[in-house]
């Protein structure tokens, strides 16, 4: 038993080392997870009409968070596509995007996007909003040290044709509410 | 004994000086007693720079006699340079030859380990010396006061600090002696008094001084002009002795060294006018050397070596009164004042800090830099020494500091010996600590860079900081450098919107931090055409802490250099800011920042991203939820605070709060206070919270149970119908849509419907259609998501009497939108 402590402390020990005063700042962080989302995310066949589409990730509300996004995923590709961020004001707008981060958004316009992106294949990330995933929402983003970093909806992602890994339903408090309601 | 003594014979001397040059310098006489004939002579007429080099001659032929090496070793000691290589000849000397050689070698070899630094062996030496000597010994006083100095700089040394000392440059310090710096408040003028020498055969005296006033130019090097002074006997003995706290006066001290007074003297039309002496309570009898001035011009603070002090020089000072009298002449008293000299006082800006220099207190060596701070009247705490690496063992005098406190200069004779001395800069990296401050303001939507004007008060003490450069209306980016660990309120008056108040709070570092700051201004309509019922402000800060994130950071080793010279260039350019006095323009500082490290710094951020990415990764590959946690805590969460304020339909300045800054008075609308910025966790520190979402901790407003006179309304809009009726006719759901997006987006509003109906027809049916009127557009509000709670509804019967014309107007509901009056509003 007592080995067992000193294992797990000297784990957790090197590990608090190598991210010893690692300052990302919140934006930076959640970027890097929405890019990761969409590693670890498969799209049904038909999600792009050539090759050389690119992977699209909508940001609606937060236009700084944007920002940031596009300096960080920068020159980077997911399986070979220039991954481009845009800004969403309208509906219209996600014609063509897989990923949808929702951050600082009303909660009209938050369920004006769920209802509209309802069975699509396109992944909706909300960032800490209230009753995300409840509402229909596929991953949301946690409060800071939360134990899990984000919750996962399966069901609606299932409803969107997509295929989330299981490390990254691991990694996430699932929400099984199946009354969502429209 | 080999010290330095009168010159006894001139005669002799010269004769002497006339023969031996014959053989100067460069050849030696082989004949080893020839040698030591020579340089005996050349010693025992105390040229010991010239007796040297025979001494070394005569080393090399006959090494290893104690004798010889005692005799370079003195040499060294009482010639004007290189002091401190005798060292090592005393030392031979003493321990081949101790018994054989006199007791005061001890105390010589002390004297050069003091001015090398080596205060244990000095001290060492000192016992030594003072254990032996009879009590008859002359230098017993010398020897236990400089004891005294090496263990006050052993305590000292202890406490060095970081300040960089740089000597000016040659223009300005020759082999003459420069001394009695004084600057101007921008410190682009430099005066001081040069002495110069004249070597006579190897003696040298003193023949005149010089004022000079050294102008720096664009390129920021000196130039030097003469101060030029017509009178012959003044020229003689003239030496500048202080300026006035505008730079428009300079003082003099003139005459001998037993009898010098002080002078001022006036700057016009840039010329220097005529010599005008201080009245006789500055002036004794006796000698006035140095004065300063308060700022308020008040009180005059000087020199003196008149009887009734407490030893030697003493400083005094003298005030006027409200009449412009001299009402109060005193001395320092003994907080300041030693049985030793004190001399060059100067008094800081902030009319609190005394600096001046003592040969007493705790120098550590001839006159040191001390400062002390007034507690009241004519009371002052004990003096503090300045400390390494501004005090040496020499003579470090004549202290002068800018405004505020990094940048100050000084004369010291450091190991230029027999008083020649040159002037120094010290930096003294005082204002590090800082908070840069990096912002961009925008406003409007699209938010577009506006012109504004920014100030900030320290909130203690109401004084206007200085670093704050406003925005450039171009690309809206500002810069603000605050000292931390301060609350601050900052007052942004930007082009076409009402004054806003910011609270911000720098907190306490030991790090140089950066924060990023966005202020965001918006005018809040109902509709895009309307005029504004308010205005929105939202600011975000981020931190970083440089040093913590660049240095420690062990992920990312490979970048440190690059990082460091990143963070270098930065301090660097804060230091330039801050000595530039007037106001720079932002796009030099982005040139600046932005020259050379741009892509070193591009290289670095997408490195820094693709490890984060991969990390991230790396981590959702093992489901390795510590590594996220972990980089979770330290993610810098942005820090937002965003407001709407209302105009209120009855304008007046009740909100408004009043702040004065300097002489102006100002409305600003009502402060908002920015949250503390984010403390950085170590992994141990790290708490889990349970898997939660934010939910709003704030209470909601409760609407219903607000009386009407704490409802500040901002807004209100009327629907009118047709007699009879209580359907809300299309053309206002235009209007109402956007009335329904204002109060969704802004939650502290409060929703009161009023329904009434004209005064036709009888008073209950009136009654009735005025509440249908009003529940209508309740009922409409709740079905587009606006929260029952948040809607008052009134049905107010008839308005108006029948005799009027337009009853249209008496047929309406009123939709009025308010805020929750505070209880202290």
């Amino acid at each position: 038993m007592r080995t067992y402590t000193i294992i797990l402390f000297l784990t957790l020990y090197s590990i608090a080392n190598t991210l010893k005063a690692q300052q990302f700042t919140e934006y930076e962080l959640k970027s890097a997870y929405l890019f990761n989302f969409a590693k670890f995310i498969d799209f049904p066949e038909n999600t792009f009409s050539s090759a050389r589409d690119p992977f699209l990730i909508g940001v609606i509300g937060n236009e700084a968070f944007l920002d940031v996004l596009q300096t960080v995923i920068k020159g980077k590709t997911i399986n070979g596509r220039n991954i481009i961020a845009i800004n969403i004001t309208q509906t219209e707008d996600i014609q063509n995007c897989q990923i949808v981060y929702f951050s600082k958004t009303t909660r009209s316009q938050t369920l004006m996007f769920l209802e509209f992106l309802n069975g699509k294949p396109v992944v909706s990330v909300g960032d800490n909003i209230e009753d995300f995933c409840q509402s229909g929402g596929i991953i949301n983003f946690t409060q800071q040290n939360s134990v899990k970093r984000f919750e996962i909806n399966p069901n609606a992602a299932q409803r969107a044709k997509l295929n989330i890994s299981s490390k990254l339903l691991a990694l996430a408090r699932i929400v099984t509410d199946v009354e969502v309601k429209f | 004994m080999f010290r330095l003594f009168h010159i006894k014979s001139m005669l002799i001397f010269t004769l002497c000086f006339y023969l031996f040059n014959l053989a100067y310098p460069q050849t030696f006489p082989q004949n080893k007693k020839k040698l030591l004939k020579i340089a005996q002579s050349y010693f025992d007429n105390e040229q010991f720079d010239r007796a040297i080099p025979y001494f070394l001659k005569l080393d090399s032929l006959e090494p290893n006699k104690f004798e010889t090496n005692y005799y370079i070793g003195a040499c060294y000691l009482n010639s004007s340079f290189n002091k401190t290589k005798g060292i090592p000849y005393l030392e031979f000397a003493l321990k081949n030859g101790e018994s054989l050689l006199p007791n005061v070698i001890f105390y010589d070899l002390a004297t050069l380990y003091h001015l090398n630094y080596q205060f244990d062996e000095a001290i060492q030496m000192l016992n030594t010396f003072i254990a032996k000597a009879p009590k008859s010994e002359v230098l017993l006083n010398k020897a236990e006061s400089l004891l005294k100095n090496c263990k006050n700089a052993k305590q000292l040394q202890a406490t060095a600090s970081n300040i960089d000392i740089i000597k000016l440059d040659d223009k300005i310090n020759t082999e003459n002696s420069e001394t009695t710096p004084f600057i101007s408040a921008d410190e682009n003028q430099l005066f001081f008094t040069r002495t110069n020498y004249q070597n006579n055969s190897g003696i040298e005296f003193e023949t005149k001084k010089e004022i000079y006033l050294a102008t720096k130019n664009t390129n920021q090097e000196y130039e030097l002009k003469k101060i030029p002074i017509s009178d012959e006997q003044i020229k003689a003995n003239i030496s500048l002795a202080g300026i006035s706290p505008d730079g428009e006066t300079l003082f003099f001290a003139i005459g001998t060294e037993n009898n010098a007074d002080l002078y001022a003297c006036k700057l016009e039309n840039g010329k220097y006018g005529s010599f005008i002496k201080l009245p006789d309570i500055i002036n004794s009898q006796y000698s006035e050397t140095s004065i300063s001035v308060s700022p308020d011009g008040r009180t005059y603070y000087f020199s003196s070596n008149r009887p009734g002090g407490y030893g030697g020089k003493d400083l005094y000072r003298a005030i006027l009164d409200d009449k412009n009298e001299w009402s109060v002449i005193e001395n320092l008293g003994p907080s300041i004042n030693t049985e030793y000299d004190e001399d060059s006082p100067f008094i800081h800006p902030d009319n609190l800090t005394l600096y001046f220099s003592s040969k007493g207190h705790t120098s550590i060596g001839g006159y040191d830099i001390f400062f002390s701070k007034n507690i009241d009247k004519n009371e002052w705490e004990y003096p503090v020494n300045i400390g390494f690496p501004i005090n040496t063992p020499g003579d470090d005098i004549g202290f002068v500091i800018t405004a505020e406190g990094n940048n100050a200069y000084f004369a010291s004779s450091k190991n230029n010996i027999n008083y020649k001395y040159d002037i120094y800069k010290a930096i003294l990296h005082k204002t590090i600590p800082l908070t840069l401050v990096k912002g961009i303001i925008r406003g409007g939507d699209p938010p577009k860079p506006i012109k504004a004007k920014i100030r900030v008060l320290d909130k203690e003490t109401q004084q206007i900081i200085k670093y704050v450069y406003n925005p450039n209306p171009n690309t809206g980016k500002y810069l603000m450098i605050f000292p931390p660990n301060k609350n601050y309120d900052m007052i942004i008056e930007a082009e076409n919107y009402l004054p806003q108040l910011v609270n911000i709070y720098i907190p306490n570092q030991t790090y140089f931090y950066e924060l990023y700051q966005e202020i965001f201004l918006k005018q809040v309509k109902v509709n895009k055409n309307d005029t504004a019922i308010g205005q929105e402000i939202r600011i975000s800060n981020t931190f970083y802490d440089i040093y913590k994130t660049d240095i420690t950071d062990s992920i990312l080793n490979v970048e440190q250099q690059i990082r460091q010279k990143h963070v270098d260039e930065l301090l660097k350019l804060v230091e330039n800011i801050i000595s530039t006095t007037d106001s720079i323009s932002i796009e030099q500082i982005e040139k600046t920042t932005s020259k050379d490290s741009i892509n070193d710094k591009n290289k670095v951020i997408q490195n820094r991203y693709n490890k984060l990415l991969d990390l991230v990764e790396t981590a959702i590959e093992k489901t390795d939820s510590t590594t996220l946690q972990l980089l979770d805590a330290n993610a810098i969460y942005n820090d937002v605070t965003n407001k709407v304020f209302f105009y209120g339909t009855e304008p007046n300045e009740q909100k408004m709060s009043k702040i004065i800054i300097g002489s102006d008075t100002l409305y600003t609308l009502p402060a908002i206070n920015t949250s503390k910025p984010f403390e950085i966790k170590t992994p141990s520190v790290i708490s889990i919270k349970p898997d939660s979402i934010n939910k709003p901790i704030k209470k909601q407003p409760d609407f219903k149970n607000c009386p009407e006179e704490k409802r500040r309304y901002v807004y209100i809009s009327y629907i009118y119908y047709k007699s009879g009726q209580f359907e809300i006719d299309n053309k206002y759901f235009n209007s109402l849509k956007d009335i329904i997006q204002l109060v969704i987006l802004n939650p502290e509003l409060g929703i009161e419907i009023n329904g009434f109906a004209d005064p036709t027809g009888n008073h209950e049916k009136n009654i009735e259609l005025s509440k249908k009127r009003s529940l209508s557009v309740a009922e409409y509000l709740i079905n587009k998501q606006i929260s029952p709670r948040r809607i008052i509804v009134n049905g107010k019967g008839e308005i108006g009497n029948e005799k009027e014309e337009d009853l249209s107007q008496m047929r309406r509901t009123e939709i009025k939108l308010f805020e929750i009056l505070q209880k202290d509003e």
